[in-house]
Formats: structure tokens, sequence, C-alpha cells
């Protein structure tokens, strides 16, 4: 039995230990994922386990995870799966300082000097182990922390510790002004190999206006380093404005500062293999919205290039309306539609660099009655590429959803390109449709449940300027999430 | 991949009782941050009356479409009961700054905080969403729950009449 596992089953026999006192209780949550791939015959087994005991002021948890062998399409296949405690942590909180120690993660100002987080959706998780402990007198906040830092994908898992992390941050609040200063130094033992990033943020919002700043250098090594962020936005009447800009040179570490790009609703439009570059990349993005009797609406446009403005794969544009409208009566009515056009440079197979353009029209209507709602959405994507053609991808869902929380849904999607297209385009087969039918739902209180059957297309799925690439899917697939 | 570590964790839940174990307990110390960047500790919230949070994202369909009617549950309730709406979007810190101008587009009266790390969800029990945490006025968790259900505003009326007996019901009210 694992080290983890172990654990597990003491932390269990603790809790079923009758006559505990009433002031500790403990609170968890499992997420295991079942899939088996009969196309490719694969069965994937991934799963979280959270498990935290809270007693006055002391708190100590722990994350048990399992994850297998990476996809040989898309990963190094030395990797291998894992099942181990990956999450351990104490924490005590006196007053307005509390002290952890552990497994832990942070954030600093808006992630241009530290970011570690866990995303489930991109199986990803940079957390900390070490030590961190925070402050809070007033109007001032101080953090600081000290530990060895994970790798962030999941299965990288192992490879982690190669160096550690020392960082401070500090901030204080006046009125309707903060500021703020963080550090953050990398080591790597062993080597005199050195890196760290310093940097000043300041912010001033009322309920019209509202101006961020945070920008830094890099110190320690040779390199020269530098990144800065500008935001801003204005309300007015009905009206409003969001403008942001970036750029970042030689600024990546244990970071991750704003894209300046929107998450989409629509699935096709969050397949733009668009990733942040902290050491080459600056842009922005600017947004003009306005709530009218006739709907919400919003005109974007982001751009993303490389420092010298010559041609990369970090060039990125794309352009949008997007409009909403909420009907309520006898009856519950909503709807939303957004008209995009994305422009990016691809590196090819052949090492050129290529253009590639999409225009997307996407909407759904979403009608609730009495008992039952339904949910119709249809996306279609037109794609110009300079390497593979045009082609056109379209994507249908089908939901309907009961009272008690249950849905079931009908996906397809289906692509107008042609064989030769495929293979230059890399796909594993020759495929132009995809169908599959989910059915979700809540059991009590405490699960959560979906099932899928049927095909998925390979892509990327990308939150925030951080992307993973999926590969194909071909079977059925299990998700429970259980809290307790 | 040995099948007896997967298993364990399954074995453990399905030994305990299966309640959410924060309901009855007093809420823990957890901070969001007001959309000027304030941050605010839960607990200041509470006192005159029950909250409902509700943890929502701009990015997530089922959120925006419960959002209005959980303000409609909490405008029928503000009056009988002191009940006050929090939502509290864990939008990515990257995108925290583009909230503001989203909840000004799309009209939502109600306060909107952030938790953008995640924290207070986590330590209410919650590990998606929509997710929503009822409290009583004194600070008791009443329920937490995932997504959301057309019995929801059913149950929640339920549970703020039991925590609040004094309530007087109009004829017609549920």
């Amino acid at each position: 039995m694992s080290k983890g596992a172990g654990l597990i089953v003491a932390l269990g026999l603790l809790i079923s230990v009758p006559g505990v006192s009433e002031d500790i209780y403990f609170q968890g949550n499992n997420h295991i994922e079942l899939s088996k791939d009969s196309e490719r015959d694969r069965d994937i087994i991934e799963e979280w386990f959270d498990l935290d005991f809270y007693g006055g002021p002391f708190q100590i948890g722990l994350q048990w995870s399992a994850f297998p062998k990476p996809d040989p399409s898309v990963s190094d296949p030395e990797l291998t799966g894992f099942e181990k405690l990956t999450h351990r942590y104490a924490e005590l909180e006196w007053g307005n300082q509390s002290l952890r120690v552990g497994t832990f993660t942070q954030l600093f100002g808006r992630g241009l000097a530290l970011r570690s987080y866990e995303n489930r959706d991109l199986r990803l998780d940079s957390n900390l182990d070490g030590v961190l402990y925070s402050w809070a007198p007033g109007d001032w906040s101080l953090t600081a922390l000290r530990g060895l830092l994970d790798t962030g994908p999941m299965e990288h898992f192992g490879r982690r510790h190669s160096g550690s992390i020392s960082g401070l941050n500090l901030e204080r609040r006046i009125g309707t002004l903060t500021l703020g200063s963080s550090t953050v130094n990398h080591d790597t033992p062993g080597t005199a190999s050195h890196l760290g990033l310093q940097t000043f943020r300041g912010g001033w919002a009322n309920s019209m206006l509202q101006l961020d700043y945070e920008g830094g250098f890099r110190f320690g090594d040779d390199v020269e380093g530098k990144g800065h962020i500008l935001e801003g936005s204005l309300l007015l009447g009905p009206f409003s404005v969001f403008g942001g800009y970036k750029y970042y040179e030689n600024f990546a570490a244990t970071n991750q500062a704003p894209v300046q790009i929107h998450d989409q609703r629509a699935t096709l439009l969050n397949r733009h293999p668009h990733q942040l570059n902290m050491d080459d990349e600056k842009g922005y993005l600017l947004d003009l919205s306005a709530n009218t009797p006739l709907g919400s609406f919003l005109i974007s446009h982001a751009l993303s290039e490389s420092l010298d403005g010559e041609p990369s794969e970090t060039d990125y544009a794309e352009s949008y309306l997007e409009w909403d409208q909420y009907f309520s009566g006898d009856f519950l009515l909503s709807a939303h539609a957004i008209l995009d056009y994305q422009e990016q440079k691809f590196g090819s197979p052949l090492s050129t660099l290529v253009d590639e353009n999409y225009l997307t029209l996407a909407g759904d209507v979403r009608l609730g009655l009495k008992s039952f709602e339904f949910m119709l959405e249809w996306e279609h994507q037109h794609k110009d590429s300079g390497f593979v053609g045009e082609f056109d991808d379209d994507l249908f869902v089908l939901e309907v959803m009961s009272p008690i929380g249950w849905s079931v849904s009908f996906i397809a999607e289906y692509l107008n390109w042609t064989d030769e297209q495929q293979i230059l385009q890399g796909e594993e087969e020759i495929r132009e449709s995809w169908t599959g039918v989910q059915i979700a739902g809540l059991i009590g209180e405490q699960h959560e449940i979906r099932f899928f059957a049927g095909g998925r297309r390979a892509g990327y799925i990308c939150i925030g300027g951080v992307c993973r690439y999926e590969p194909a899917f071909d079977g059925v697939e299990l998700t429970l999430l259980t809290r307790f | 991949m040995r099948v007896l570590p997967i298993l364990m964790p399954l074995l453990l839940i399905l030994a305990v009782p299966l309640s959410s174990l924060a309901e009855g307990k007093q809420l823990p110390r957890i901070s969001v941050t007001d959309l000027e960047g304030k941050k605010h500790q839960v607990s200041e919230f509470l006192g005159e009356g029950p909250v409902l949070l509700n943890f929502w994202a701009t990015w997530c369909k089922p959120c925006l479409a419960e959002l209005p009617k959980v303000e409609e549950f909490q405008k029928e309730w503000a009056e009988k009961s002191g009940l006050k709406l929090i939502t509290v979007s864990i939008d990515d810190p990257r995108s925290q700054k583009q909230i503001k101008p989203f909840v000004h587009r799309h009209g939502f009266e109600f306060p909107v905080y952030t938790d953008s790390n995640q924290e207070a969800l986590r330590k209410l029990g919650g590990r998606g969403v929509p997710f929503n945490v009822l409290i009583g006025t004194d600070g008791t968790i009443l329920s937490s729950s995932m997504g959301f259900r057309e019995k929801d505003p059913q149950t929640w009326s339920k549970l703020i009449l039991a925590d609040n007996p004094d309530i007087v019901l109009e004829e017609g009210d549920e």
C-alpha cells in the first residue's frame, strides 16, 4: 500500500471515531473520471481526492491523485502515470495572521510576479511545497513564502522540485487606492543559477472608473527582462469601455499575467492555440459594451504580437460582436449570439509560418417552460489556412434539462474537409463527423454525475492563455464528483 | 495502474455518512474581494438576515442562466427575511478587471465580489460553479449545493423559515 493510501485510511479511521469534538469537522470531495477509449483500446482513470479537517484555528488537509500515463500522441513517452499524495498541509490562523506548512497555491497581484494554481480542466497543478505566512493588519497585507515548485502539467508530477522559490508580497489600501510590490526569487540548488522578479503595482477605482498598472523587472542573472500591464475601465450610463495593454519581455517564471484575450462561451472559439508567451509578447484588448432594451452588446478587439513586430507564432488578432438577451414572464427565454473573426500565424510542419483565419458565427437559445428547459446551440466556423486550405466546422448541441437537475445533451460536430486536408492537418484518422450523448445530473446534495458516450474531436482547450491539447476520444466516459 | 488505491477513497466515502458536514457548522473565516479591490470577510455581511452566496463565472453558461432566478428569489425574500444575495465570481485573476464591465453590460443589480484563487469556494466545499451556500443570520451554514435545480428556491425558503421562526408569511406566500 502506498504512503498516500495509508494516510487516507488513517484519516478515515480517525474521523469514524465517535465523540470527536463538535468543533472539529471535516469536508472533502472526490473527483473521478473513468474513460474507455474503444478506438484506441485505452482505459483512463483520473482521480483527485481532497480531505480537509477544521478544528478552531487549525486546519489540515491532503489531496491524493491518480493520473494515467499520458497519451503517446501528445507527450513524452517516458512519462509514467502515478497514484500518490499530491498535496498535504497544516494551517494555523490567529488574529489577522496565518501560517501554513506543506503544499499551497499563491497569487501575487495579477500574477505578473507569481501565480501557482490548480486547474483541473487544464490538468494543471503548479502548487508550492514549503511555508506560507500571511499577515493582514488593517489596510496592510503581507505575504511571505518559501517552497519547492511543481512543474505545472499533471503528467509531469514527479519531476518537481528542481528549484526553490522565495517570495514577498506587500500591499496597502489607502481609500480607493491600492499600492503593492512583490519580489520573487528562483534558485536552483547546487548551481549559481538565480532569477528574480520585482514588480510594483497601483490601482485606483470608484464606482465609474477603474485604473490598474503593474510593472516590473528581472534581476539576478544577465538577462534583461521586464513586464508591464495597464488596464482601465469606464462605466457611463448604459455604456462601458475596457482597455488593456500588455508587454512581456524575458519575464517567464512561475507567473501567469493577463493574456488580454477573452475566454469564450462558444466551444470552437476556445480552440485557438494561442499560448501566452511571457518572454516575447505585447498587445492590447479593447472592449466597448452597451446595455440596451434590445439586449446587451459587446464589440471587442484584441491583438498580440512579438516584441519586434516580426511575423511569429505569437501573432494573434481577434474581433467580435456579441449579443445577449433575457426575457422573463410566463416562461424564460435567453439568447446569445457572437460573430467572431480570428487571425493567427501557425508554424506548419514544413517549418514555415502560415496564416490561419477563422470566421465564426455561434449562438444559443435557452427556453424555460414550467417543468423543463431546452437549449439549442449552433456554432459555425469557416477556417482559411495557408497550409491546408479552406473548410467549415459545424457544432450542434441540443440539451434538455429537467427540474430535478438532470440533463440530456446531444452533441454533433461535422467538418466538410477533404481527406488530403486532414492528412495535411496531421489528424490521427480520416473522419468528418463526431457525435455524442451526455447525461448529467445531481444525486442528492452530494453527488454530481456525468456520463458521455460517443466521439470527440481532438483539439486545444485554452483558458487564460494557457492551452492543453486533448487527443481525439471515442468511447464512454464517466465523471463523478462527490462532496462529503 | 493498480485498482486498490483508486478504490480506497471511494470506499472511504461510502463508509462515512453522506451528509455535507459543513452544514450546521459556523461559517469558516473566508474573504472575498469587491470590484474596487477591497477585501471583505464574509462574516461582515451577516447579522441583518440570511445570506445567499452564489459562486459563478463569466464563462459559465449554467451560471448565467441561473443568476436571474437566484436574484428573483432574493428579491422575493429580501423584505420578509432581510435575505442578502452576495454573488462571487471565480473568474481567473488575469481577467478579473473585465468583470466590472461585464456586470454593467448585463445590468446585474446585485453585489458582485471575486474569489480569484477559489479559496473561499474550496473552504465551503465547492469545486466548481455554479455553487450556492445559504448562511443563517447567526453565521450557521444552512445548505450548500452544486448546480441549480428548480426546487432549490423552495428548499432555501423552508430553511430560511426554519431559521427565522418570527417571519410572518402573507396569504399566497409559500
